[in-house]
């Protein structure tokens, strides 16, 4: 049920509008007003409140909108068309569209609108995008208060929000498309946040060049959809896929391949350079770079779950593919495990925190591919809590510790910072699994799915025991999130302060007057960061509660909310299973926090020091995340700066550079030389020069014409065309009825012309004439033909003419000048 | 043309190469230089006329029926100016034969002096083969009808221009004028090339025209009565016009030798 | 030979101009090449006449070639004086030396 709401559209307005005010328009108002005015315009409590309202509205917009999808019927839609935007009919209209041979028929109706769709899926996106985004906006305004960059952050991340918006909400691949270059471009900017370090700008730029990689994946799907299905909003895809023939969607194929199969691994490959999957997943621990509050907001809790969103968007387009789903749910499960071995040995806190975002898209990936959709968006609901909270824990840890960042310098935080060490806290218990707390219920399901799903196995290409592989992979890889995030809570908590003397000695406890100021002060963070902090802490602890499995005999929320959006999961198994997997799982994670434990509760510790002597190849290997940005240096980077630089060598500084450039600056020099010599200034070389110019021209132009009457070939302008079988008249064929001649025809000695020149004689098949009629008396003629040019000048031939048998014309009345004279007495 | 008229022709020429021969031992570029400006004269002169040789010009198909060459009116009416008749006026004709000797005596003078004038070495025997034109000119007005005109050539032309460039000639050589040596340049060459292309592909065009067409005059043409007639009625304005081009000439012509004279005596003044 | 029309005066004229134009470029003597312009005018002179001759309808040629002797006369005064300018300025009448149109 599809119901147009307009309110829709303003969850996207208000953070286009806070960008604009904030971005400029403030500052442009600001100008004009009465100087003692301008200041407040662009405030920073101005701008941090502006900032926030904008995000705060479209909550509150989609949660209002959220409460009416819970009241009305399961297929409930609101829709708001803000115009249409690319409608092909047009183009077909004016002639423009040149598809015809490219595209089904039903692409040449393809009217992509400028709509926005807020049904159960994108609800749920929605208010995680606003949800956190509000609440990252609010922590915001005190981890960033002292920098002089304030304004350009709110704006950037206002944008930002807008553009997620957009990708959420669209209800079409094109729109986005746009949300999703939106986002990119803002995460470009934000990663580059402080561009004036040089390593910033460079991950900036890595971020936007893998993902357009990525993007030209997105691309060539919509491309390959429109072609196929000839649509792309996503209700004509599913009506699309759902019309059509299933054997006639699968029978499709591009090169051998299936469309079906090939259009997913497009979309994929845009996935996952937006989630950071393997292979492109190196952009996001880079993109560290930024302010903390981004790396919470953007690289962690939203942008990044773009992809999931979108497979989870085109549920139906994915399932027509086992093997694509295979493929995503493979790539889920390999990124997952070895994002979450390269965490082990990083030291730096948020790229820790990074390489467990990556490995948690991981778990959203598998769980899409197996055709748990609905699982994978609640762990993307939940992580947006959990991750969130880490992030933003971290900031507050890298705020105290005076922007540092390595947990070998950390230690001891536990009693400085009471509330960061608790969020911090319940937020690692959540994300390694531990059982009341949100993670547990989200991976649990994405685990139990992957181990129970059927949804891969109907393709021929994937053996029986995958399932099996994914689980596995999936229960490693959540064991070494628990002793990885555990490495860090217990480096960074626990233990003696390693940090440098000047900032040990800045950092003092809070003071404890009661119990709730025990939760609540803390000197090293903003009022505004700890509320944030708790928020975020008490949702990683509470939002997994919406989705408990259906062994704990409660119902399932977050699956019925989700089920008329996303296709079923199909497949299952018996309740002991779920019962035993979910405690192996617990298990995994327990012991990977209890080793955490043992390693990690002193440092330096014995226990990492005798493992890593045992490998210390390998250790170095880990420590440098597997070497995969030196192996992409090698094999795609430096050749293509190759090819760049023989391009910039060849192209640029040969071809254009010297040959353009300079060539042409030296021709136009090298010509002057040479037409300089011609001012001489000598009157009788510019006259010797003007004769030879003269006889050129008379050369080209006018010896042409004059030697007309003389060329020793005439052109046969004229020839005997027999005669009329009717009237017996002589008919002359012209060569060359369109010239610009006038016939003159002359047949007897009396010198009087036979045929006005002004006649019209027939015309001729190209509309001009080329038969002139004569009337001849019997017997032997020469007849003269000559043809005038308007310069006056003439050719003339004779042509013999033998006109035999009888002449109906001569004796009618003789209108033929020598058809009349000479046939009267 | 004839083959006299050819053998005139080159007669004349060679006479100016004579005349033009340098006394002294000058340089062989310039001697070469005259010589082949000679015989490219020659050249220019004997090749168009016997290109326009009745018979001669043909190469032309059997098929093309051209304006018939041999005498008579062209069948086929040209366009032109020359055919148009009018009535035979009461003054006599003078005979064919007289016009023809007299003709070729001024065609001679003119092209002797044509020759002179271009190729001389010295600016004063130049000047005489300009009045050798002028005179045969001159001439040539008179068979032509046009009498003032003739006359009109002899004072002005004869009388005043080619006095006023021996005058000049004379003026310039009481300082040493520096030898006039030739330089043999491409880009002249060139063009008297190009000249002498263009003299030969129109020569045979004006043979062609109007050959051996007789014409009537009307009465008083070409007499003083007649052109002063035509001058001060259909050219009044024309002629008018010209007399103010005469007056800008002589004041432009006093302000040139008078403005730049004052000039350099100034200089001179300045700088002594 | 003895048929003589307005062709024999039309190539005597075109002969005369060849002649003329040829002078001009050849020669550097500004007096000569002063000389070979009035050549250039007298042979225009003859084809004007002679086509009156042949065309006797009004004076137009005559009349034509009478503003052509003027015009030659205003061109040779002013061209001399100018000759005699400059051989004041340069002590030369070679048209090489008179470059000033150069700028």
């Amino acid at each position: 049920m599809v119901e147009s709401n307009p309110y829709i559209a303003w969850i996207v307005g208000f953070p286009l509008l806070g960008a604009i005010l904030n971005g400029f328009l403030l500052s442009w108002i600001g100008k004009l007003l009465p100087r003692g005015t301008r200041a407040n315009l662009t405030a920073r409590s101005t701008v941090g409140l502006i900032a926030v309202l904008c995000v705060v509205f479209p909550f509150l917009i989609a949660l209002a909108a959220t409460i009416r999808l819970v009241g009305g019927s399961p297929g409930r839609e609101f829709i708001a068309v803000l115009w249409q935007w690319l409608p092909m009919a047009d183009l077909v209209d004016r002639g423009l569209y040149h598809g015809a041979g490219l595209f089904p028929p039903a692409a040449a109706d393809l009217s992509v609108a400028a709509g926005f769709v807020f049904d159960r899926l994108s609800a749920v996106m929605t208010l995680v995008v606003t949800g956190v985004g509000s609440l990252i906006h609010i922590y915001s305004i005190g981890y960033m208060g002292r920098d002089p960059g304030y304004r350009r952050y709110f704006t950037y991340l206002n944008l930002f929000v807008f553009s997620m918006l957009v990708l959420v909400l669209a209800d079409n691949m094109v729109l986005m498309f746009v949300g999703w270059e939106g986002v990119g471009l803002c995460s470009y900017l934000l990663i580059g946040f402080w561009f004036d370090k040089e390593a910033n700008a460079a991950a900036g730029k890595k971020a936007f060049v893998v993902n357009r990689i990525g993007d030209l994946g997105f691309i060539l799907g919509i491309l390959l959809l429109v072609g196929w299905l000839g649509a792309v909003d996503w209700n004509g895809l599913r009506e699309a896929v759902a019309s059509a023939d299933p054997d006639v969607l699968s029978a499709g194929t591009v090169m051998g391949t299936s469309v079906a199969f090939l259009a997913c691994m497009f979309l994929l490959i845009g996935a996952a350079g937006k989630s950071a999957q393997i292979p492109l997943f190196v952009w996001l621990p880079d993109a560290m770079a930024g302010p903390t509050p981004v790396s919470a907001l953007i690289h962690a809790a939203t942008m990044v779950t773009a992809g999931v969103y979108m497979i989870a968007r085109l549920d139906f387009l994915f399932l027509l593919s086992p093997t694509a789903m295979a493929v995503v749910a493979t790539v889920g499960a390999a990124t997952a495990l070895f994002a979450a071995t390269i965490g082990f040995a990083q030291t730096d806190i948020k790229r820790v925190l990074a390489y467990s975002t990556i490995s948690q898209l991981g778990y959203m990936f598998l769980a899409v591919g197996v055709g748990a959709f609905s699982a994978g968006i609640f762990h993307l609901f939940t992580h947006a809590f959990f991750k969130a909270c880490l992030f933003l824990c971290a900031g507050s840890v890298i705020h105290a510790m005076a922007d540092r960042q390595d947990i070998r310098e950390m230690g001891g935080l536990r009693r400085v910072m009471p509330v960061t060490h608790w969020t911090f806290l319940v937020a690692t218990l959540a994300i390694a699994g531990c059982p009341p707390l949100s993670g547990f219920f989200s991976k649990d399901e994405i685990l139990w799915t992957a181990f129970s799903g059927t949804a891969i196995l109907r393709s021929g290409l994937v053996p029986d025991f995958w399932p099996v592989v994914l689980w596995l992979a999936g229960l490693a890889a959540a064991g070494c999130t628990a002793f990885y995030m555990f490495r860090v809570y217990f480096l960074v908590f626990w233990g003696d302060s390693r940090a440098p003397q000047e900032v040990r000695s800045a950092l003092h406890a809070p003071e404890r007057r009661s119990a709730a100021s025990w939760l609540w002060n803390e000197p090293h963070t903003p009022v505004s960061m700890r509320f944030v902090l708790i928020v975020l802490g008490a949702c990683s602890a509470a939002a997994g509660l919406i989705g408990m499995p259906h062994v704990f005999h409660v119902p399932n929320l977050f699956q019925k909310w989700l089920a008329p959006s996303v296709a079923a999961f199909g497949g299952g198994g018996t309740a002991l299973e779920e019962w035993f997997l979910m405690g192996v799982s617990v298990l995994a994670a327990v012991l990977g926090a209890w080793t955490a434990w043992t390693f990690y509760r002193e440092y330096p510790s014995r226990q990492a020091q005798a493992v890593v002597g045992a490998a210390p190849r390998l250790y170095r290997l880990v420590l440098d995340k597997y070497r995969i940005d030196e192996a992409y240096g090698w094999s795609i980077v430096r050749p293509a700066r190759s090819i760049a630089f023989a391009c910039y060598e060849i192209v640029d500084r040969v071809l254009i550079d010297t040959i353009l450039v300079t060539g042409s600056a030296y021709a136009a020099s090298a010509a002057g030389a040479m037409f300089r010599r011609f001012q001489s200034g000598v009157i009788h070389r510019y006259a010797a020069v003007m004769a030879i110019g003269l006889a050129g021209a008379v050369l080209f132009v006018a010896k042409p014409f004059a030697s007309v009457p003389l060329v020793e070939r005439p052109i046969a302008f004229a020839t005997d065309g027999g005669r009329d079988p009717a009237t017996g008249e002589v008919l002359l064929r012209l060569a060359m009825p369109d010239a610009p001649y006038v016939y003159e025809v002359d047949a007897g000695p009396d010198g009087e012309l036979d045929v006005d020149p002004e006649a019209s004689p027939e015309r001729g098949p190209s509309g001009a004439a080329d038969t002139i009629r004569l009337c001849l008396p019997e017997g032997d003629h020469v007849v003269r033909v000559t043809a005038r040019s308007r310069f006056e000048m003439s050719q003339t031939i004779d042509l013999a003419v033998r006109v035999e048998g009888a002449v109906p014309c001569a004796a009618g009345a003789g209108e033929s000048g020598i058809g009349g004279g000479e046939g009267a007495p | 043309m004839s083959v006299a008229t050819r053998f005139a022709c080159t007669g004349g020429l060679f006479g100016a190469s004579r005349l033009t021969a340098p006394r002294t031992p000058a340089d062989p570029r310039g001697k070469a230089a005259r010589v082949l400006l000679l015989v490219a004269s020659a050249v220019v002169v004997l090749a168009p006329a016997a290109a326009a040789q009745p018979g001669v010009a043909a190469g032309s198909d059997p098929a093309v029926v051209s304006a018939p060459a041999s005498g008579g009116e062209p069948a086929f009416a040209r366009p032109a100016l020359v055919t148009r008749h009018r009535e035979e006026s009461a003054g006599g004709r003078q005979s064919s034969r007289t016009h023809a000797v007299l003709f070729w005596f001024g065609f001679a003078g003119a092209v002797v002096g044509a020759g002179v004038a271009v190729a001389s070495r010295t600016p004063m025997r130049s000047v005489l083969g300009l009045l050798g034109v002028v005179l045969s000119t001159a001439g040539l007005y008179l068979l032509l009808r046009a009498e003032l005109l003739a006359a009109i050539q002899v004072i002005v032309y004869a009388g005043a221009v080619v006095v006023l460039f021996a005058f000049v000639i004379m003026f310039l050589q009481q300082g040493a004028l520096p030898p006039p040596g030739e330089r043999w340049l491409p880009v002249r060459f060139l063009a008297a090339v190009a000249l002498a292309w263009l003299f030969y592909l129109a020569a045979p065009e004006l043979a062609e025209m109007g050959r051996g067409t007789r014409t009537p005059l009307p009465a008083g043409f070409g007499t003083t009565a007649g052109l002063g007639d035509a001058l001060f009625t259909t050219y009044l304005v024309p002629f008018e016009a010209l007399s103010m081009l005469l007056l800008a000439a002589i004041v432009g012509a006093v302000a040139v030798t008078r403005g730049d004279g004052a000039a350099g005596r100034r200089g001179r003044r300045a700088g002594s | 030979m003895l048929d003589v029309g307005l062709s024999h005066y039309l190539l005597l004229a075109a002969f005369v101009f060849t002649t003329g134009a040829v002078g001009f470029v050849w020669r550097r003597n500004a007096i000569i090449a002063l000389v070979s312009i009035e050549l250039m005018l007298n042979a225009s002179n003859i084809a004007l006449v002679a086509f009156n001759r042949y065309n006797p309808v009004d004076h137009a040629g005559q009349a034509f070639a009478l503003f052509v002797v003027a015009i030659a006369a205003a061109e040779a005064a002013v061209g001399l004086a100018i000759i005699v300018a400059v051989y004041r300025l340069r002590r030369s009448v070679r048209t090489d030396d008179v470059d000033a149109l150069k700028g």
